[in-house]
């Protein structure tokens, strides 16, 4: 079959005209020079430090460290959880690495990086696990901030699905690529709704602004400051409902369980607890509707069965047996976070303080000077925050992310 | 595998370096092996069904070539017909029919298949090639393999352009190495591409998409520059996929055809579909409508043909009613345009041609709100928004409304002017030649910044 489809071109020709050498050479010198290019980019910019600084460690007595996503900094207030686990001369300083979205890959490239800063018998890690935060079928968009040096670890989990390894991979070489999140959103949106706002004002003054034709049936109001944290729905609450549930079924229907994701997981508790580092997987309540849709799915079951059986094989403590009035409607925004305030993230603050209260990390006293930081970590230059300090529709015109502002319609945050 | 995506610029990079270390002899065997990997990237169970095509249609070619008898030679053409009609009916028109006969009474199983990517592509493809066979205007493929590359050759296999088996097959013979043309041509257009989809397609999606998700919500102009917008989308989005492909293939030496030649500049809708995917145009007029009669019937016959043609190029966009009443407005403008004796070539006087611009523009834009909406009532609540005399924008949409009237113009204006500048050989001009290497950047940079937000390519669906 191959003589017929051979050719028979002239060779001369071949080794006259051929650009291949020189053209891949072009290949590769354009992306060196795009990869240097966002390299000096981004360092200008200054990302902020992640990882405990000496500060963090020398002025706290115990460090608790979070890794979660929305539903943690919804649920949590970090520093109120400090305050209460804290005791005269027994400091306990909580730091929060939480973001929308993140899941345990996130958790698994935190473990890694906190393994050996963190101190054996005195601090501790709240990793937040959920069905939905272990979904294999959810592709991770918040992959970018997959730290260069630990992006093989990252990248080589089983199973993890081609393009999110890519992506890693790339994020590691490539800083425009990885903090294409942050430039999008904190640097180049504020600076064209600034550009709006210019003319929006030569619009009045044309007489072609108006008042919009559509008013939003709700509202989220989210609190000034704070990460995308709801005060309140305002408006027509039950139709907030409908339309985040309707997204969460759609997630339900496809949720996978046991793969990467959990793989990831379980890495993160083993590289942890391998260090005796104290781990507790908190499950945050759900609204009893969402807890039932969850535990009828495959995944929910599968879920259930695996992550206690994980917390058994490593001795990680799981956190999830909350009081049944943890579960009420009205504590929650949409079904899985928490309202601001005493019926909501207060609430179950207390509520995880009174369980950590006592555990075995809180009772252990040493040196405030103990522990420091590899070397090469002080340098280390990083960031994790996302947020919505940007708000409007002039961030989601230029990256295509969730709205911040739904119009009576709109995708809930994981 | 999106063109946008990291893992096809890793694959490009990858099958071009395979392609050139490869011997001369065994390149074909490249190109077809990593055009199967492309597709089965995307689904590799349906690698079934692309290859029963190819199977298909060069047995029955192979058949063809060998027969004098017509009544034979008619039979197996019918085959090939109803074999790759049938395969898109089940895979892409079952849900349609389904949908459309419940109503009825009439109970079939439901849909469960999902849509094959590139179906109506590939399967057209294939189809011209048995009939191409069969009018004896090209002579068999020797091989299947030959055949395979032919409908399979990666770039092009998921939308398009459609080429033609004998443009092709010239083409198969010389698997030459990239010559310094070759390659800077290939980047300009992958370039071109690149630029149209990231910076101009995917961010007037943001604006297109929630308007056209919720029309009440948005006053008159808002509407009408979603729908301008979205004019500028589609262009942008199908121009860009074909810009990509054709410049990836050169790298390859395989020349794909043009598929657009600035459409909304067209005079007339006649004129406009000699622009505006020429290739599916060609196809249509080879194919259906000169086989139908073309207009060698008599008038009416004639406008039936139009209609009967049109009507099926919108189905073959999708499995909706919208496509046919796309499809069949277009109709009607080629209709009252021959009816009506209007010259293609477009009035003399510049603003008689402008006027006639404008016009044909709005036709066309009236048609994409039947192509973009998927039911007649978000059409006709968009059509009753924009008559709403609602001439304000609302400050929540200042600015997507004025990002997208902006990125027109621009685009125009680089459109414009890339038409009328005279560019030196890519080949003797080192100025050129920098000036993509740079262009590539920053594309990459765009890449970086923007790649993964990129939406789906819009014909990916058809």
């Amino acid at each position: 079959m191959s003589s017929s489809i051979s050719s028979s071109e002239d060779p001369t020709a071949v080794i006259h005209s051929s650009f291949f050498a020189q053209g891949l050479v072009l290949i590769a010198i354009t992306i060196a020079v795009t990869l240097a290019l966002g390299h000096a980019t981004v360092l200008l910019h200054h990302p902020d430090p992640v990882i405990p600084s000496r500060s963090d460690l020398s002025t706290a007595d115990h460090l608790v460290v979070a890794f979660g996503n929305s539903r943690f900094f919804a649920n949590i207030d970090f520093d109120e959880l400090g305050k209460q686990l804290s005791k005269p001369g027994d400091d306990v300083k909580v730091s929060d690495f939480t973001s929308g979205g993140w899941d345990s890959l996130h958790y698994y490239m935190l473990a890694l990086l906190y393994k050996d800063v963190l101190r054996p018998g005195r601090d501790a890690v709240l990793i937040e696990v959920s069905p939905l935060s272990e979904d294999d079928n959810e592709s991770a968009n918040y992959l970018d901030v997959i730290r260069p040096s630990l992006a093989w670890r990252v990248a080589e989990l089983p199973g993890i699905p081609l393009e999110s390894r890519l992506d890693i991979l790339l994020g590691a070489v490539a800083d425009l690529y990885r903090f294409r999140g942050r430039i999008q959103y904190f640097k180049l949106a504020p600076r064209l709704g600034h550009v709006a706002d210019l003319l929006g004002s030569v619009l009045q003054r044309a007489g072609l602004e108006g008042p919009p034709v559509y008013s939003p049936i709700f509202k989220e109001i989210t609190v000034p400051g704070r990460k995308y944290v709801v005060k309140e729905i305002q408006g027509d609450a039950d139709a907030f409902r409908n339309v985040t549930r309707e997204y969460v079924l759609t997630t339900l229907q496809a949720l996978r369980f046991g793969g990467f994701k959990f793989a990831a997981l379980d890495r993160a508790v083993r590289v942890l607890r391998e260090r005796n580092i104290a781990v507790y997987l908190v499950q945050t309540p759900t609204s009893r509707w969402l807890r039932e849709q969850v535990n009828g799915t495959p995944g929910g079951i599968r879920f259930n069965q695996q992550v206690p059986e994980l917390a058994r094989q490593t001795g990680a403590v799981l956190l999830n047996d909350w009081p049944d009035t943890s579960f009420d409607q009205y504590r929650f925004s949409d079904d899985m976070h928490m309202f601001f305030g005493a019926n909501g993230m207060d609430y179950f603050t207390s509520q995880l303080a009174q369980r950590l209260n006592g555990q075995p990390f809180t009772g252990v006293k040493a040196p405030r000077s103990a522990g420091s930081l590899p070397s090469s970590r002080r340098r280390a230059r990083y960031t994790v925050k996302t947020g919505s300090s940007v708000s409007g529709r002039a961030t989601t015109w230029l990256t295509g992310w969730p709205p911040v502002e739904i119009r009576g319609c709109g995708g809930p945050r994981r | 595998m999106l063109f946008t995506s990291l893992q096809w610029l890793v694959f490009l990079l990858t099958v071009f370096i395979l392609y050139h270390v490869t011997p001369v002899r065994f390149r074909r065997w490249v190109m077809l092996g990593s055009s199967f990997v492309f597709y089965a990237s995307w689904n590799w169970r349906y690698l079934a069904l692309l290859v029963a095509h190819i199977l298909v249609d060069w047995t029955c070619g192979y058949l063809l070539g060998n027969s004098n008898d017509p009544r034979r030679r008619k039979l197996i053409l019918t085959f090939s017909i109803i074999f790759n009609l049938s395969s898109l009916a089940v895979f892409k028109y079952y849900g349609l029919i389904f949908n459309s006969v419940t109503p009825l009474g009439i109970h079939l199983p439901a849909p469960s298949l999902s849509l094959p990517l590139g179906i109506s592509f590939f399967a057209f493809e294939s189809l011209s090639y048995s009939i191409d066979v069969y009018r004896r205007t090209m002579e068999p493929f020797k091989s299947p393999l030959e055949l395979a590359l032919f409908v399979t050759w990666f770039p092009h296999l998921i939308a398009g352009p459609i080429i033609r088996p004998s443009m092709m097959r010239s083409q198969l013979k010389n698997q030459y190495d990239v010559t310094r043309e070759r390659f800077f041509t290939g980047a300009e257009l992958m370039l071109r591409g690149y630029a149209k989809k990231l910076l101009i397609a995917d961010r007037l999606a943001l604006v297109v998409n929630p308007v056209f998700a919720n029309p009440s919500h948005f006053t008159s102009l808002e509407l009408i520059i979603a729908v301008y917008a979205y004019a500028f989308q589609i262009y942008c989005d199908f121009s860009a996929y074909t810009d990509i492909a054709r410049g990836a293939s050169r790298w390859f030496n395989i020349e794909l055809p043009e598929n657009f030649d600035h459409p909304y500049e067209s005079t007339s809708i006649t004129e406009f579909w000699r622009r505006w995917h020429m290739t599916l145009s060609h196809w249509l007029r080879d194919y259906l409508y000169i086989p139908l009669g073309g207009n060698r019937k008599g008038r009416a016959r004639t406008y039936a043909n139009i209609m009967i043609t049109m009507l099926l190029g919108g189905l073959w966009h999708g499995a909706s009613w919208t496509f046919m009443v796309w499809g069949g407005l277009h109709g009607l403008c080629l209709s009252v345009e021959r009816l009506l004796g209007v010259n293609v070539q477009g009035p003399t006087g510049k603003i008689a041609r402008v006027g006639r611009q404008i016009l044909t523009f709005h036709l066309v834009c009236l048609g994409w709100i039947f192509f973009r909406n998927r039911t007649f009532q978000s059409a006709g609540e968009m059509l009753r928004g924009i008559f709403a005399a609602k001439f304000w924008i609302s400050p929540p949409e200042l600015f997507p409304t004025l990002g997208a009237v902006v990125l027109i113009i621009l685009y125009c204006v680089f459109s414009y002017a890339g038409r009328h500048l005279t560019l030196p050989d890519m080949e003797q001009s080192w100025p050129r030649q920098i000036a993509v290497a740079v262009g590539c950047s920053l594309v990459l940079i765009a890449f970086m910044v923007f790649g993964a937000s990129s939406n789906v390519f819009i014909y990916f669906q058809f």
